[in-house]
């Protein structure tokens, strides 16, 4: 089927659906809620209330203590004299780390991680007033590479619930919930991913897209607004949050967001999708990639202290291996070696400690949905080890099919997926993508029902957490 | 009698009445989109308010179509990322191969698009679905004609690739 055909059953498809109008009083419903749509001020679409309650509470103190610092015998005209700012600690046993100064995105290619701030010409980062949230209890387990063979599952009260993502770092973990407009994007910390604290409603807005992703001082969660923007909150204790502009970012998908000790990699909004590089999630610098100009990375994720990304060939070259790359420091790429063969579109990418797996699709050349492993992330070849095999309906990767569902914490691997209706679904570990252990699931069995799309699996370092829409359960490993 | 046509209007009035003149063809696009009429419905009431919310930002009202376009084709594309962000358990089947090769049927088409990118069916909602032509489509979206032509090609090729899964998939269940 060329274009042309193509396009012409595209029309028919869309004819066949095509509404011609609107419903019945729609826009005088539109009409109505722009009539009680209170104005807003300017600068609100991009500054929520509350910080500018705190600015405008922050002015009123500098003008009194102005006010009084001029008077004679006043603290400004005493030499040496300096007036302190004081910042609310939110949780006195996290202590933050002095804020990163000026944030910037770089648009251009650079080899160095710190753009100047006056190339960009971005505002400086803002600084959220922290609010009190009371630390959770427990501390972050050790990171363990012993083999899993089941789990216990306990109902986790007040734990997560509704969540998109799980992000383990050095301070703990950060749970985000999903994104559903106008509400905010709900947020829970914890450091042994049994007791959870939520964060204030509004700590990252209304973003229509949330990832986060550990980076060298903290952790950063990236949100991208409805009309494009990109905002990064960086924090290092997980409770005080700095926010600043960043490149557009995709942030579609977990894998648009990486990071680790060395930095965070992003996979950019503009295509061809290209990555972009922050030590700390306040200054990015556009990284270098090698091969062909037209790849694009379709995912993203952190191996050890270095970075592996996955992607395909855009349309400049046709059909050919799926481009894949490993990089030491997030900014200097290099072509890892694609065994040829069916599969010109990796779309996933995870890492555990000993290894990594991607998965791809065949755009046009023969041959089923493939499932790959790497060692270092230096050489890919298809692998037969895939523990769930292929998807007989439905679609789980953006644009192709799958293998089934997986994820990477950077220790292990955890792959799961219902084999036929009505049966509980699997769950597989493996630390290094060849070598799986399917995990036999003992305790509350509410987790492990076959209720689909209701109950997604977060890897932990010591465990796995359960999350639903309303509940949670924390699984103990059985070694 | 006042002629209202002639009649002085504020720039936020000029707004209102360019939403709610715009219902149509907004509902039609993002039906095309989002193929779901109620998910649709929603889409054009989010892309009003935040049009009216961002109403600072139109400097040129000769641009107010694109203006609008782009966001609501934004709020669609966030629409079809949430979806696909939730994810979906489904029937494995270890047995499945590769079968005999043929051309995609058309009944096949619909799904095959769902597992295309969102910014993907956006763009073929806009050329296929509202048929714009690339350099209308350029306008819209604020990016260059190549950049709309380079895009629709490898959306295509990216469908075929669909296509090419939905029909193993249904010869899978098969």
């Amino acid at each position: 089927m060329n274009d042309d055909e193509l396009g012409q059953s595209l029309q028919a498809m869309y004819r066949a659906i095509d509404p011609r109008r609107a419903p019945q009083g729609l826009d005088a419903r539109i009409g109505d809620a722009l009539e009680t749509r209170p104005s807003r001020p300017v600068f609100a679409a991009r500054t929520r209330p509350a910080f500018a309650a705190a600015v405008a509470a922050v002015a009123a103190v500098l003008i009194v203590a102005i006010g009084l610092g001029l008077r004679p015998g006043g603290f400004l005209t005493a030499p040496g004299g300096s007036p302190v700012a004081s910042r609310l600690t939110a949780t006195p046993s996290l202590t933050a780390t002095p804020t990163p100064g000026f944030a910037c995105a770089s648009p251009a290619p650079s080899p160095s991680p710190s753009p100047s701030p006056s190339a960009c010409g971005s505002a400086p980062a803002s600084t959220e007033p922290a609010q009190t949230v009371t630390p959770p209890s427990g501390s972050m387990p050790p990171v363990s590479t012993a083999v899993w063979t089941g789990l216990q599952l306990q109902p986790l009260a007040g734990g997560p619930v509704s969540v998109s993502s799980v992000t383990a770092w050095a301070g703990g973990y950060l749970a985000l919930g999903r994104q559903d407009y106008p509400a905010p994007t709900p947020a829970w910390i914890s450091h042994d991913g049994r007791s959870w604290v939520q964060l204030p409603a509004d700590t990252f807005g209304t973003p229509a897209l949330a990832q986060a992703a550990p980076c060298a001082d903290g952790i950063v969660v990236a949100t991208g607004s409805y009309t494009g923007e990109t905002t990064v909150w960086h924090s290092t204790d997980g409770t005080a949050w700095t926010s600043s502009p960043a490149p557009q970012m995709r942030l579609s998908r977990d894998g648009d967001l990486a990071g680790n000790a060395t930095g965070v990699v992003a996979i950019l909004a503009d295509t061809p999708y290209g990555l972009a590089f922050s030590p700390n999630g306040t200054t990015w610098a556009v990284a270098s990639l090698p091969g062909d100009p037209g790849a694009s990375v379709q995912a993203v994720t952190a191996f050890g202290t270095g970075f592996v990304a996955v992607g395909d060939i855009g349309s400049t070259t046709g059909l050919g291996p799926a481009p894949a790359w490993w990089s030491a420091d997030g900014l200097q790429w290099s072509l890892a070696g694609v065994q040829a063969g069916p599969g010109n579109a990796f779309f996933d990418v995870h890492a555990a400690a000993s290894g990594l797996i991607a998965l791809s699709h065949d755009g046009g050349v023969p041959g089923s949905t493939s499932f790959w492993t790497s060692r270092e992330g230096w050489v890919w070849a298809i692998s037969p080890a895939d523990p769930l095999g292929n998807v007989a309906s439905g679609a789980v990767g953006p644009g192709s099919g799958s293998n089934g569902l997986f994820s990477g914490d950077g220790t292990r691997l955890i792959g799961y997926g219902i084999r036929t209706a009505n049966e509980s679904p699997e769950y597989w570990t493996s630390l290094d993508g060849t070598h799986w252990t399917r995990l036999v699931l003992t305790g509350d069995s509410t987790a492990t029902e076959p209720t689909p799309g209701g109950v997604t699996p977060f890897l932990l370092r010591n465990g796995v957490l359960f999350v639903g829409d309303k509940e949670s359960w924390f699984g103990t490993p059985l070694k | 009698m006042l002629d209202e046509a002639a009649a002085p209007i504020s720039a936020d009035d000029a707004i209102r009445r360019l939403l709610r003149a715009r219902v149509d063809d907004a509902f039609r696009l993002a039906t095309f989109i989002l193929r779901d009429p109620l998910a649709a419905e929603d889409a054009v009431q989010e892309a009003a308010l935040l049009a009216w919310d961002r109403r600072r930002t139109l400097r040129d009202s000769q641009t107010a179509d694109g203006w609008f376009t782009r966001i609501l084709v934004n709020v669609c594309r966030d629409e079809l990322r949430r979806r696909a962000r939730r994810p979906q358990l489904v029937a494995l089947d270890l047995g499945a191969g590769p079968g005999p090769s043929h051309s995609a049927a058309d009944a096949d088409l619909p799904a095959a698009v769902g597992r295309l990118s969102p910014d993907e069916q956006g763009l073929l909602a806009l050329r296929f679905g509202r048929e714009l032509t690339v350099p209308e489509i350029a306008e819209h979206l604020h990016i260059p004609e190549g950049t709309v032509k380079s895009r629709l090609h490898s959306t295509l090729q990216h469908l075929r690739a669909a296509l090419e899964a939905e029909r193993r998939s249904a010869e899978a269940i098969r």
